[in-house]
């Protein structure tokens, strides 16, 4: 069988390829691409330590489906917020929006 | 056999998930993302999770894939000037995100997860048994669930809506 640690490996390394969209990308829409890799990599650490700390009572596995509920109501409200400042902007690249700089 | 499977698909997630970071036409990043979600489904599916695979599938891969895809079309036009590398953060970020991968790559290898022995559980979970579970011990996280996600459908309608609120 495959161990955990691979499991884990590959999730650091998508959370990372993520983290790396969510800071760099400039397209608003493109940012919530990048959380919604991250929000996978934690599911997936969720599922495989579900499968092989808590296998009877899967715990990870439930929380894994309240992570995904989350994420849908995420989505939903950030995709709302990007076609609301496109209405009112007209852009939805991240350095154009610097109000709250001071 | 389980040990190609992983591998493959480990492949492919990771260079989709390479593509969707890095690919200059939002359109195609969103497929990509589509790829990702995917394979992450076929990885449930060999953690014993055959469920959650079918929830990935029909919630991300269905639903909240064609949604972001419907806002890609909607807000932006394909621009391929918005290089990414040249982005001034980009240095910055591949810094946090070179340290970030080494300091979790060190906690895992000096933690009892990296034991080899570890083995997976014997069978697959049956559906039957994550809903009894999830009635019984989870029901008050369940209903507050359906009202967060209530919260957020409002919310989006009327932020998308542009009504005054008086």
């Amino acid at each position: 069988m495959i161990p955990l640690s691979y499991y884990l490996v590959l999730a650091a390394l998508v959370f990372c390829i993520g983290l790396f969209g969510a800071l760099v990308r400039k397209n608003a829409v493109l940012v919530l691409l990048s959380l919604e890799l991250m929000l996978n990599a934690i599911v997936l650490n969720l599922i495989a330590f579900s499968n092989f700390a808590t296998p009877v009572t899967i715990k990870g596995q439930i929380f894994s489906l309240f992570v995904m509920v989350i994420a849908a109501s995420e989505i939903g409200l950030g995709l709302a917020i990007v076609l609301f400042l496109y209405r009112k902007r007209a852009t939805i690249e991240m350095d154009k929006f610097t109000e709250l700089k001071g | 056999m389980a040990e190609s499977i992983f591998f493959t698909l480990a492949t492919i997630i990771v260079l989709a998930s390479l593509m969707v970071v890095f690919s200059d036409n939002p359109i195609h990043s969103v497929l990509f993302l589509f790829v990702v979600l995917f394979a992450m489904a076929g990885l449930y599916v060999l953690l014993n999770a055959p469920f959650l695979a079918a929830v990935q599938v029909l919630i991300y891969a269905g639903a909240i894939t064609v949604l972001i895809l419907f806002v890609v079309m909607l807000t932006s036009p394909y621009i391929p000037s918005v290089k990414l590398l040249e982005s001034k953060q980009s240095d910055a970020a591949l810094l946090v995100v070179v340290v970030f991968f080494g300091a979790l790559s060190q906690i895992l290898r000096t933690s009892s997860w990296f034991d080899p022995g570890l083995k997976t559980a014997p069978k697959v979970v049956k559906t039957a048994k994550i809903g009894e579970i999830l009635f019984k011990e989870y029901v008050l996280p369940f209903e507050l669930a359906s009202v967060v996600l209530l919260a957020a459908l409002i919310g989006a309608v009327y932020m998308v809506s542009g009504v005054k609120w008086r």
